[in-house]
């Protein structure tokens, strides 16, 4: 079960790195910008990030300046996994996860409480504009919900 | 217009290895080879080395049936830096602390570095949390993991030469043995050395582990060693204290709160 959880945290992981990636490139985003120069990436599967996947639906304005932009529903091992970023002033001011499994209650419990907390925790990763990341040895299962591989995923060619 | 960015991940020695390159000689055709070189040079040094293959030189030498004068260059390199280790870390780091020839502890910081130098000279190697990292002007910015969230960051150094390498227990539960007593090591959940060489930071990351609740002493012995050696650490006990030597806060970047810490050494 917590496999879940742990593909929600690459995919949020790896949406915020990139867009910071995008935003230091481009400049802020505004909400002129147009939506298919951000590309949305998921790190969830088991060996580290996949491909690159351009994103659904265009950006819309949620209050003065703020940029909603959903990423692609990607499908892990137990379901579809969407998530939704808030851009203002060239700063993500809001990750939410807007679809993911809720098929058990079990589900349901680690991802009401698990969604939330990791958002906001991943934020602080994206203030501080990281290239690399130096952890304890991790091994393939710890290095998909790892930070470096967000970033890996972000400049993978 | 930010220069082109490029990154390269594979799996060797159990490892995933990131590779990241910058500025001009990224985009360049060339850039592709000396990663492809980067990335050989590793699974040549976990063929030599990989103590899951019984048909290794290292375990017949390990069983005795090799004579030194005969062994391959690497091997006779990787046994030296074990000598070497073992003196000067004064035994925290001592490659048959398991109770026998299991020289990993060395061969993955030795085998990244060695392969970071096939890369462009603006670059960086990731082996599995520990990096060597290069760069003509500007540093990279490297994110240290909170041990006690993996998605969150202790802190981040701004660093344009050297290694960077972080011991701990945190993704494979403990892992480092404490030579002096045969037992597995407490007191530190993690340790990040930074220094010129990742071979030597990886060493003293690990030394500091094992030696556990001895290196947060004022005056510790391996504390003592390792700066003398010019490597700056980072610790986080296992009450969730940091811990930093004198040196290391010139390496935090100057727009990161540095991390409340204790003095260390």
């Amino acid at each position: 079960m917590r496999r879940i959880t742990l593909a929600v945290v690459a995919t949020v992981a790896v949406l915020v790195l990139l867009f910071s990636y995008r935003t230091s490139t481009s400049g802020p985003l505004a909400a002129s910008s147009s939506p298919s120069r951000a590309h949305v990436v998921s790190g969830g599967g088991s060996t580290g990030a996949t491909s690159a996947a351009a994103s659904g639906p265009p950006p819309s304005a949620a209050g003065s300046g703020t940029v909603v932009v959903d990423g692609n529903a990607e499908a892990t091992r137990y379901g579809p996994v969407q998530v939704e970023v808030s851009i203002a002033a060239g700063k993500i001011t809001a990750v939410k996860a807007i679809q993911y499994p809720t098929d058990t209650r079990l589900d349901q419990e680690i991802n009401n409480q698990a969604i939330p907390v990791l958002a906001s925790q991943v934020l602080s990763a994206q203030n501080a504009h990281i290239d690399g990341v130096s952890g304890a040895t991790y091994t393939t299962e710890g290095y998909v919900t790892s930070l470096q591989s967000a970033l890996d995923a972000a400049n993978f060619k | 217009m930010q220069p082109p960015r490029r990154a390269w991940t594979e799996m060797i020695m159990g490892l995933p290895i990131s590779i990241h390159l910058r500025g001009a000689e990224a985009a360049e055709p060339g850039a592709a080879a000396a990663v492809a070189h980067a990335f050989a040079a590793l699974r040549e040094a976990d063929r030599m080395f990989s103590p899951y293959r019984a048909d290794t030189v290292l375990r017949r030498f390990a069983g005795g049936e090799v004579d030194l004068t005969t062994t391959p260059a690497d091997i006779r390199t990787v046994l030296a830096l074990a000598r070497q280790a073992r003196d000067k870390t004064a035994g925290a780091f001592d490659v048959h602390a398991s109770g026998w020839l299991d020289p990993s502890g060395i061969v993955k910081g030795w085998a990244a570095e060695r392969a970071s130098r096939l890369l462009p000279a603006d670059s960086y190697l990731n082996a599995g949390g520990d990096m060597a990292i290069r760069s003509p002007a500007e540093p990279w910015r490297i994110g240290i993991e909170h041990p006690a969230d993996p998605t969150g960051l202790l802190t981040v150094l701004r660093v344009r030469n050297g290694g960077v390498a972080t011991s701990g227990s945190v993704h494979r539960g403990p892992h480092i043995i404490d030579p002096t007593t045969g037992a597995a090591a407490s007191g530190i959940r993690q340790a990040t050395v930074i220094g010129t060489s990742l071979t030597w930071a990886d060493i003293w990351a690990t030394a500091i582990v094992a030696a556990g609740n001895r290196a947060l002493n004022a005056g510790s012995a391996v504390i003592t060693r390792c700066l003398a050696d010019g490597y700056d650490a980072l610790l986080v006990s296992d009450d969730g204290s940091t811990w930093i030597t004198a040196g290391f806060g010139a390496h935090i970047a100057p727009d990161t709160p540095a991390p409340p810490a204790r003095p260390l050494g």
